[in-house]
């Protein structure tokens, strides 16, 4: 079953990455890289990011850097199974709808409660990447169950037709 | 006069851990006044769109240590910045956050002496 290791943290504003990477330091299991432009994190994106916590505004970075729903659309295009999770100052709610059309997981306002999301945002996906693994599962027993019973009725058949059984069994 | 600084949520978020403290709050320290005269400079050249973006990325910060006075004026800055309306009222407000996030570096320099 497939579980959650990499994540990316790409974000201009240091303090906000910094209180990230502290705040899920406490969970050992992940490997967590800070980037601070989404071309750094497109250079890095052969690492295979499970979640990536991407920064709506990168001003800081400079006039021609890319901005957070442009380095979205390129991650989800090159990596489709990472989940990328929008972070903004913004509380517009047309900003959140718009980043989630273009394939965000969720989408978090930079506030005092906003580690605390994150945290809940990767037990959901972890959750998420759960539950799939299970749905992968019961189909594949489903489908094993399915040719074993195909299998009986095509024996049956072909023993039937060979006259090695009848109709009437002799026991009856 | 009343503190600036309410660090409630910091010494929460670093589990009261002396060490992080001071660092997040010299991140703090070393970003603000920069951020403060570059936003002067933007109001004074009225590029809004270059306030509005350091406003919205300073936003953030001012919440985390805790100025709460400021953050009102922030969010006012960033808005009228945004949709370039009631700009005349942008130098006082801009003086006012000055103002408290010059009283509350005062008193986060304190915090980490």
């Amino acid at each position: 079953m497939k579980t959650l290791k990499n994540i990316f943290i790409v974000d201009d504003d240091e303090m906000q990455s910094s209180m990230l990477q502290d705040y899920l330091s406490k969970y050992s299991t992940f490997n967590v890289h800070v980037y601070n432009s989404g071309e750094d994190c497109l250079k890095n994106i052969e690492l295979n990011p499970d979640v990536v916590f991407l920064d709506y505004n990168f001003d800081k970075v400079g006039k021609g850097a890319m901005n957070g729903v442009d380095i979205l659309k390129e991650i989800k295009a090159l990596k489709p199974a990472t989940e990328v999770v929008m972070f903004s100052g913004q509380d517009r709610i047309e900003v959140a709808v718009n980043t989630m059309k273009y394939g965000a997981f969720d989408y978090i306002v930079k506030s005092e409660s906003a580690f605390h999301r994150a945290e809940n945002v990767i037990f959901n996906i972890i959750k998420r990447l759960k539950l799939q693994g299970e749905a992968s599962l019961y189909k594949k027993l489903t489908m094993t169950f399915g040719i074993a019973l195909l299998v009986m009725i095509v024996a049956v058949i072909v023993l039937y037709k060979m006259g090695i059984i009848t109709n009437n069994p002799g026991w009856m | 006069m009343a503190n600036s600084v309410n660090l409630t949520f910091l010494t929460s978020f670093t589990g009261g851990n002396p060490e992080k403290m001071k660092k997040y709050i010299s991140m703090f320290l070393n970003l603000c006044p920069g951020q403060l005269t570059l936003m002067k400079e933007q109001l004074d050249a009225t590029n809004y769109d270059g306030l509005r973006g350091t406003a919205h990325a300073l936003k953030p910060q001012i919440t985390y240590m805790g100025i709460q006075s400021g953050e009102d004026l922030i969010k006012n800055i960033e808005k009228m910045a945004g949709t370039k309306t009631e700009v005349e009222k942008l130098p006082e407000i801009l003086q006012n956050f000055t103002t408290i996030c010059e009283q509350a570096m005062v008193e986060l320099k304190q915090e980490i002496s």
